[in-house]
């Protein structure tokens, strides 16, 4: 106590003590040269050394290290600047493609224990026979054939109903966009057709009112539909008393029957169903087929399924518990030989963080562009190194020059630590920012079409943290290198250097330094060259992409959607307000023509159905005979569209088979096609039009340049 | 020149309480004598340790100083002792006593 009080009273009376001290000291010299004994040595250091036991010497020559620091940065702007920058590069890019992975890769649902969440899945060769129709996604195995998550109505039923292995089995099913009408205009919406077992399967609670529940299942139930957190607060201003109101969707009315909790958004982060459907209020025409053809036919796959493992039953027993029984299932579905021979087999997959279309679709462009900024990070970390390298070899001098005045070692090397530390924590600032900024540069180039993404990504403070540290680490590493070096300089000879910097060749030590930077340079180029060289081939992708022959002339082509039948109307009517829109928007000044189509050219889905041409034999019962991807299209789109050197209507249709060969029609000449197979083809959910019969793939998004 | 034995770490200020308690009082330089000609010429103060050592004494309240002119005609700053220093001299003699004889009787024993 007393001490601290001393201490205080000595930083008023600084100069005072300094003066005394000196005088002492010099008393000692004087009365030591009398004696001849040896000199006193180094006064400074001896000056710092006792001084330091008056004051809070940490904290002051900390202070005095920073201040120092700045003004080292200041003289060297430029040496800063690329050291900041660089490390803020590294830093940025790591942590925003970091924060992005975590998000789309790694992320559970916000849902009740979602470790414990399965997704099913199987596996077929290209084709299953016995799959016979299917609506959803498929995706190529890297090893070959595919993999579908959607089932037959019948085998979930079966599963739901007899397995041990799961507490519960729910399907869902995306209806895509539907016409929602709740208190004011009609609105399109994303919608989810869900099982009664999906919301207490997943474990979400409702917010308000109540959710789809088993009850719902029943063919007779009330049609009620359940809304999520956002919409509810955007669209019905958060109202208690929305609940039990009466809404329309795709003119069918149904109850509004509750919330779902905050933060949910369905079960794939890529799709964004603001409303939820029982799946058994499914809307269709009736010009369909009927509603029993869904859910009775056995070889339309369509529903996906989600279960929740049984506490202590693992994944792979799980699997073997469901395997088995959708096998025999789906043995007792095929019918002829070739359908038998290649069923397809089930797996189980971990569910916690959702269905994972977008995961899937963005996996490898993710690692690869986590592998660059790896890179990038490590060329950072050697710029900086060598950065710091550099300024050590021309630091000697001023080194040097503090030595010899009496600075000790341990402060000089801490003083270049410090500069070193306000290096790296003033690129970890700037990092942040990059990161921030690369976090929405990214999520807008993958989102450019996918109008509703859920993907939420905030900055990642770990990952942060972590880039921090290997920078910190680089900074103290290629800081304290050269700091002990420099602080072994002898003094005389630094100081009778004619240049500051001036390298001396017969120090061993200075050898090493000079070459493990010439090592620093050589691999930092290597890396550069690596990536120059991957960035030229995605410019090159994107160049090749943008450049694709289309076979028409995309320029000037406005596109938008919309569904008259989800309003209510009947086909007919469609096609009359259709066809009433096509002329209006013909008559509009500075429109050279309007056109319909039901699916989008080179958008992202297609429709494909058999055909039958004429002089082609029809195939045998069981085979599959030539298909064809089909567009509904009104008139002149074929003209409008046409490059000027196909100009004319062209039928193409390919036959699929062991030898898929395609046939043209010549041009100009229109070749009729009859559509469809004569076997019964069950309905279509709403959302897909199908006039002519057929099967419906909408197959995985097409590559997007990333 | 060869090696000059160090003084033990901890018996520095010791030694410097002593020296005042003898002395009276005394400037950095005449204490750093005084403690090499008693031992024989065997201990040698290093000025980088007296000053600081004597500054910490300060602060702790052992000893006191006042500028003087010195024998030879020389402003001076004298140390002595204040009743605290003879406290802690008392203090580390004990201390010192117990832990030599200790070390005594580890080396001797065979």
């Amino acid at each position: 106590m007393k001490g601290l009080l001393a201490r205080l009273r000595f930083l008023f009376h600084r100069n005072d003590f300094e003066r005394e001290l000196e005088e002492e000291l010099r008393h000692h010299q004087a009365l030591q040269s009398e004696h001849q004994t040896t000199p006193l040595g180094n006064i400074t250091l001896l000056k710092e050394d006792s001084r330091s036991m008056w004051t809070f010497i940490f904290w002051e020559q900390l202070a005095q290290d920073i201040r120092y620091g700045f003004r080292a940065m200041a003289a060297n702007k430029l040496f800063t600047a690329m050291a900041v920058i660089s490390l803020a590069l590294g830093i940025g890019a790591n942590t925003a493609i970091y924060s992005l992975m975590d998000a789309i890769l790694l992320r559970g649902l916000p849902v009740r224990n979602p470790e414990e969440l399965v997704i099913l899945n199987h596996r077929v060769k290209d084709r299953v026979p016995v799959m016979q129709s299917h609506w959803g996604d498929s995706y190529q195995e890297p090893g070959g054939g595919q993999t579908v998550r959607n089932f037959p109505w019948a085998a979930y039923e079966l599963m739901r109903d007899n397995n041990t292995v799961l507490s519960s089995l729910f399907g869902h099913m995306a209806v895509g966009r539907v016409n929602l009408v709740t208190n004011g205009p009609a609105e399109m919406a994303e919608a989810q057709y869900v099982t009664g077992g999906y919301f207490s399967g997943l474990g979400v609670p409702p917010a308000a009112g109540r959710l789809i529940g088993p009850d719902d299942d029943n063919a007779g139930a009330t049609p009620v539909a359940v809304v999520t957190y956002d919409f509810w607060r955007a669209r019905l201003g958060a109202n208690p008393s929305a609940v039990g109101k009466t809404i329309r969707i795709n003119g069918a009315t149904f109850t509004l029957a509750g919330v779902a909790a905050p933060d949910f958004f369905g079960v794939s982060p890529n799709q964004k169903p603001v409303i939820f459907l029982p799946m058994m209020k499914m809307l269709y025409g009736d010009k369909d087929g009927g509603k029993d053809a869904i859910f009775s036919d056995k070889h339309y796959y369509w529903v996906e399924l989600m279960g929740r493992l049984r506490p202590g039953v693992t994944l792979p027993q799980a699997q073997a518990g469901l395997a088995g029984m959708f096998h025999n299932w789906v043995a007792s579905t095929a019918t002829t030989q070739r359908e038998r021979d290649d069923l397809p087999s089930l797996w189980l997959q971990e569910g916690g963080s959702g269905v994972d279309g977008l995961r899937r679709e963005y996996f490898k462009p993710i690692w690869v562009l986590m592998g660059m900024a790896g890179l990038i990070l490590a060329i950072a970390c050697a710029n900086i190194a060598n950065l710091l390298l550099a300024r050590a070899a021309s630091r000697r001098r001023e080194m040097a020059v503090r030595l010899s005045m009496g600075a000790g070692r341990f402060r000089v090397i801490r003083q270049l630590l410090t500069e070193s530390l306000m290096l790296a924590i003033l690129g970890a600032v700037a990092g942040a920012g990059v990161a921030a900024a690369g976090i929405r540069i990214l999520l807008r180039l993958m989102t450019y079409d996918v109008n509703e993404f859920t993907v939420n990504v905030g900055l990642d403070w770990r990952v942060l943290g972590f880039s921090l540290v290997i920078a910190l680490i680089t900074g103290i590493l290629f800081g304290l290198a050269p700091a002990l070096q420099a602080t072994k300089v002898e003094v005389v000879e630094a100081l009778k250097e004619t240049r500051a910097g001036q390298p001396r060749r017969h120090r061993n030590s200075f050898r090493a330094v000079f070459s493990l930077r010439r090592a620093l340079v050589v691999s930092q180029i290597a890396l550069s060259l690596l990536l120059v060289a991957a960035a030229g081939l995605f410019v090159r992708n994107l160049a090749q992409l943008h450049s694709v022959a289309l076979g028409f002339n995309s320029e000037k082509i406005l596109l938008f959607n919309l569904d008259a039948g989800k309003a209510g109307y009947s086909t007919q009517a469609s096609k009359r307000v259709y066809a009433e829109l096509e002329n209006r928007f013909r008559a509009l000044p500075g429109v050279v023509s309007a056109t319909s189509s039901d699916i989008v050219l080179v958008g992202d889905g297609s429709s494909t159905t058999g055909i039958t041409v004429p002089g082609i034999p029809k195939p045998a019962e069981g085979q599959r005979g030539p298909s064809s991807a089909i567009a509904q299209v009104g008139p002149h789109l074929l003209r409008d569209h046409a490059d000027s050197d196909s100009a004319g209507p062209r039928a193409r249709c390919e036959r699929r088979g062991r030898s898929a060969q395609s046939r043209r029609g010549q041009r100009g000449v229109r070749q009729e096609i009859p559509c469809g197979h004569e076997s019964h083809r069950p309905a279509v959910p709403a959302g897909w039009r199908q006039d002519g019969g057929g099967s419906y793939y909408r197959r995985s998004r097409p590559q997007r340049p990333l | 020149m060869g090696t000059r034995p160090d003084i033990p770490p901890g018996t520095l200020y010791m030694l410097i309480l002593k020296t005042l308690a003898r002395l009276g009082s005394m400037h950095g330089y005449g204490i750093a004598q005084h403690i090499h000609q008693s031992s024989e010429d065997v201990l040698q103060v290093e000025e980088g340790s007296l000053y600081p050592a004597l500054q910490r004494m300060l602060i702790k309240g052992w000893v006191v100083a006042e500028w003087r002119q010195s024998e030879n005609n020389r402003r001076a700053r004298f140390y002595s002792l204040t009743p605290e220093g003879r406290k802690q001299l008392t203090q580390e003699l004990t201390d010192f006593d117990r832990v030599m004889s200790a070390i005594v009787k580890v080396i001797e024993a065979v």
